[in-house]
């Protein structure tokens, strides 16, 4: 119980700092190229990255608070973004991650027969690659066909592509982002490589 | 701290480590990395540092200090020079 709600508060905090992030870097427009501020889509979506790292490395435990998140990050940022049905969608994106890594399991990465108990060694960051992919494509079509079925309007193909995208550029620079803190901290001695 | 959330957290600074390791960004062991901070910090707060005193702060053999600032001098990370003091010791300044 008490792993459960320190992974929930973890998760929960650093999806929250994805968004607080995010939303800012995305609405900066140095360059004036949308002066009405209108809302183009992201290229980059950095909360995909922690729905994916805290799923591999939290696994089940972190679902209440990826869910959470995905709830408040858009209310408290900018709800006027996200289309209605977005709390259902949501479900939907946190399902494509969980069925990337249950079909990343299936491909025999984890020893012996398949089981949704066992877990993936994800230190082998080249899993955690797969699932990065797998899940932006899973992800880009769960969410537009059901955002589109809510709102019973269509979702072109671009749009799909757009968020496949984001998705995949997004875990990128969060996990590129922690391996630079990761990389600063252990370079100033402020913590210690893990096996030191 | 559980033992469980720990391990979980630990196994995430591993797969970023492995990411820097297989990206071939480590030129230096941590051995050599620690040389080289004690250097930096003697200098800092003393204002001079020499090899006896990497030895002594350090706590690593002779030979694997003596490699050590070999391999920093042929990088030119770190110039060596004769103590003006005691022309048996070599001062060590960074680069």
């Amino acid at each position: 119980m008490i792993h459960t709600l320190k992974v929930t508060l973890t998760v929960y905090i650093f999806a929250m700092l994805c968004y607080a992030i995010w939303y800012p870097l995305q609405v900066l427009d140095l360059a004036n190229l949308n002066p009405n501020q209108e809302w183009l889509g992201s290229l980059c979506y950095l909360p995909h990255g922690a729905r994916v790292l805290m799923f591999c490395f939290f696994r089940y435990y972190s679902l209440p608070g990826l869910y959470l998140a995905e709830i408040h990050g858009p209310t408290f940022i900018h709800h006027n973004d996200y289309m209605y049905g977005w709390n259902v969608a949501a479900l939907a994106s946190l399902f494509s991650v969980v069925a990337a890594v249950e079909l990343v399991k299936w491909t025999r990465a984890t020893p012996g027969f398949f089981s949704f108990f066992k877990k993936i060694n994800f230190e082998n960051y080249k899993f955690l690659v797969l699932v990065v992919v797998v899940s932006s494509l899973l992800n880009g079509l769960l969410v537009n066909s059901l955002l589109s079925l809510i709102n019973s309007t269509s979702i072109d193909v671009i749009t799909v592509f757009r968020f496949a995208l984001g998705d995949l550029l997004g875990a990128s620079c969060v996990t590129l982002g922690l391996w630079i803190i990761f990389k600063t901290l252990t370079d100033n001695r402020l913590i210690v490589h893990p096996d030191d | 701290m559980s033992s469980k959330y720990s391990h979980d957290l630990i196994s995430i600074l591993k797969m970023l480590k492995n990411i820097e390791e297989d990206l071939n960004l480590i030129k230096y062991s941590e051995t050599e990395k620690k040389i080289y901070y004690t250097i930096a910090w003697k200098n800092a707060n003393d204002g001079s540092c020499c090899i006896s005193d990497v030895i002594d702060e350090s706590g690593f053999s002779r030979s694997t200090v003596y490699k050590t600032i070999k391999r920093f001098e042929e990088d030119q990370i770190v110039k060596i020079y004769q103590s003006s003091s005691d022309k048996r010791e070599f001062n060590l300044v960074l680069a």
